[in-house]
């Protein structure tokens, strides 16, 4: 990892968040396709070792404390675990990750797991927010540093690597609907985002502005919010509307997004959109600093933490229409609109992992899809076939995902483009001879922005 | 780290799929309804498995073997067949709705040198309007018309498909060739 005391890098534009550890082999491969690595606080924590192995990722990091998450209903923190190693007696409690991180930010997090519940704006005291910032900023700083035991095992510049930005603690802004006044959190998120400016520059400093889709879609209450995130102390702003999902976005709500960013960029912020699909790349030309996502998820993602488990699903992201799709789907886009490889470099996808598996030959596009079948018999003994994706069509589709959207970032931000002209062209070439997929988002996306460009849809 | 953005619980198909047995009924055999220029009053529906067997004896008595549920490339082909000769067909069972059968029907054409729409004729006249036929040649989708007989009613375009080796058949075929 490379240190990022620096602060933001100027170029950097793409940061590409880590879910779990096991994507690490593809993201230190494809790192020329994104700037900024982002680390959630859980991942940081339980996988500290891991991380500061990445003697091959040369790219500075940003870690999310995802303090937002003690906000959510303690269930989503907790699972079923034996009481003692070995015996078969179990409790439901709250997972290691959460117990860890909860001791390392202190009050007030370690005593709401304590007393099992949720974290309430009552439970900061003004008194202690410089106390409470100070501890969560520092465990960023030094988080991924070699301890200081095996100093000697490093260069001087390995033991102190910091992330690009330091996030002050924020809290989901959900909106007050008895009062119809502001969101509960935010004097406390703005309090947080005062005290961290005493200890530390607003340059280094990001403050999350983490909203809920239903906080999102009240003018007046997304107003005050907005005016009060214009006027904190730090200069960068992590923007997350919770599952706002960019394909399925009305156009009230995708014009919502972009005079969101606007007005935050017109007061002097950087704004950064946390979880971002090709909407968000195409506001880059509005003014957004950055745009981030997971490696072939994560363009929208819901505050609170859903429960995992279930098979990975394998899908192409589709470039003309900034989707992931399923195989199938983009298959018969290819046959309905491509004639051979070299307009499907052309017209889909040119990247290097498309060129590689292509090799000149379109029937090579099904490694992208590739499954294994497997049998089970069901509890009358009948034989059951399910499929489940080939792990080389699952690291393929990812590699794909992230350099195609590292070309998707580039080219969005070239001098001659035009996202109108582009938006049209390929709303015009899915609507003409194919019912397979429906490329109305482009349609919703390029209104959102045409209003602002001054020109009509 | 909990992966809930990337992943997701299987329904449906996803869940697995029984490769053995399917369901009889006695209303199967029903005639079309376009007659005279008048269409009668249709029947409810019966479950779309339903269709496979005279499906697959008409291609057994034409020397093909057939398969139910074949997975092909993340999605299921309701009926694959093949000759000896290797010429195959995919056909895509739907009771009602044309519609929906013919989008199925077109992700599956590099699994096959010909694919179908089989309709339970009831039904099968609401295919055959002119925008129907339209829609379905455009895409070199045939279309067969099923009751206790099945017949073609658009015989559907040769294609030389791409993705041969990706269909995987279950080790028992459900008809075999006579």
């Amino acid at each position: 990892m490379r240190d990022g005391m620096g602060g933001w890098p100027e170029q950097a534009r793409h940061c590409l968040r880590l879910g779990a550890m096991n994507d690490k082999a593809i993201v230190e491969s494809e790192q020329d396709s994104f700037d900024v690595l982002v680390l959630q606080a859980n991942l940081a924590i339980s996988a500290r070792k891991a991380l500061s192995s990445w003697v091959g990722m040369q790219k500075p990091f940003w870690i999310d404390p995802i303090a937002y998450t003690f906000a959510a209903a303690p269930a989503y923190l907790m699972s079923e675990q034996k009481l003692k190693r070995g015996e078969p007696e179990m409790q439901v409690t709250y997972k290691r990750t959460f117990r860890d991180l909860a001791e390392v930010y202190g009050e007030p997090f370690s005593r709401v797991l304590e007393e099992r519940r949720s974290l309430r704006p009552e439970d900061f005291d003004p008194q202690e927010d410089q106390r409470v910032v100070e501890r969560m900023l520092e465990w960023q700083r030094t988080v991924l540093s070699p301890p200081a035991e095996d100093a000697k095992f490093f260069e001087d510049e390995e033991m102190a690597l910091e992330p690009v930005l330091l996030t002050v603690p924020n809290l989901p802004l959900q909106p007050d609907v008895e009062r119809e006044e502001e969101p509960a959190w935010l004097p406390v998120n703005v309090r947080l985002v005062e005290a961290a400016a005493t200890i530390h520059d607003p340059s280094r400093l990001a403050a999350g502005l983490l909203i809920e889709e239903s906080l999102f879609d009240s003018r007046s209450q997304l107003d005050r919010v907005g005016q009060a995130y214009q006027a904190i102390p730090a200069d960068h702003i992590w923007l997350w509307v919770s599952d706002n999902n960019e394909i399925d976005m009305t156009i009230p709500r995708a014009r919502r997004l972009r005079d969101l960013v606007r007005s935050l960029v017109e007061s002097g912020k950087q704004v950064h959109q946390a979880f971002g699909g090709s909407f968000s790349t195409l506001l880059l030309r509005d003014g957004l600093t950055s745009v981030g996502h997971g490696v072939g998820y994560w363009e929208h993602k819901s505050w609170e933490p859903l429960a995992g488990g279930g098979l990975p699903t394998l899908r192409y992201f589709y470039p003309p229409l900034g989707q992931r799709l399923r195989f199938l789907d983009v298959d018969a886009l290819v046959d309905a609109l491509v004639e051979d490889t070299e307009e499907f470099h052309l017209e889909v996808c040119d990247c290097e992992v498309c060129r590689e598996t292509l090799e000149g030959n379109l029937g090579n596009f099904a490694a992208y899809g590739a499954v294994v079948v497997r049998e089970r018999r069901d509890r009358s003994g009948r034989v059951i076939e399910y499929d489940v994706p080939q792990p080389s069509a699952l690291t393929l589709s990812k590699r794909h995902y992230l350099r195609a959207k590292a070309r998707e970032v580039a080219r969005f931000l070239a001098t001659d483009f035009d996202p109108q002209v582009r938006l049209a062209y390929q709303i015009d070439r899915h609507e003409r001879g194919q019912q397979i997929v429906d490329p109305g988002h482009l349609k919703v996306w390029r209104a959102a922005l045409a209003e602002h460009a001054g020109t009509s849809a | 780290m909990a992966s809930a953005g990337r992943t997701e619980r299987r329904r449906g198909r996803g869940a697995g799929l029984s490769v053995t047995g399917f369901p009889r009924t006695s209303r199967l055999d029903q005639p079309e309804r376009l007659q005279d220029g008048r269409i009668a009053a249709l029947p409810a529906p019966i479950p779309e498995l339903a269709l496979f067997p005279p499906v697959a004896d008409a291609l057994a008595s034409d020397g093909y073997t057939s398969w139910r549920e074949v997975s092909f490339l993340g999605s299921w082909i309701d009926l694959y067949a093949r000759t000896d000769t290797g010429h195959t067909i995919a056909v895509e069972l739907k009771v009602a709705d044309w519609r929906r059968a013919l989008v199925q029907a077109r992700l599956l054409r590099n699994s096959a040198h010909s694919v179908y729409v089989a309709l339970w004729a009831p039904y099968v006249h609401r295919a055959m309007t002119s925008e129907g036929q339209a829609l379905l040649a455009g895409a070199g989708i045939g279309l067969l018309s099923v009751n206790g007989r099945c017949t073609v009613k658009l015989a559907s375009a040769t294609n030389e498909p791409r993705y041969l080796e990706h269909v995987h058949l279950p080790q028992r075929p459900s008809r075999r060739a006579r």
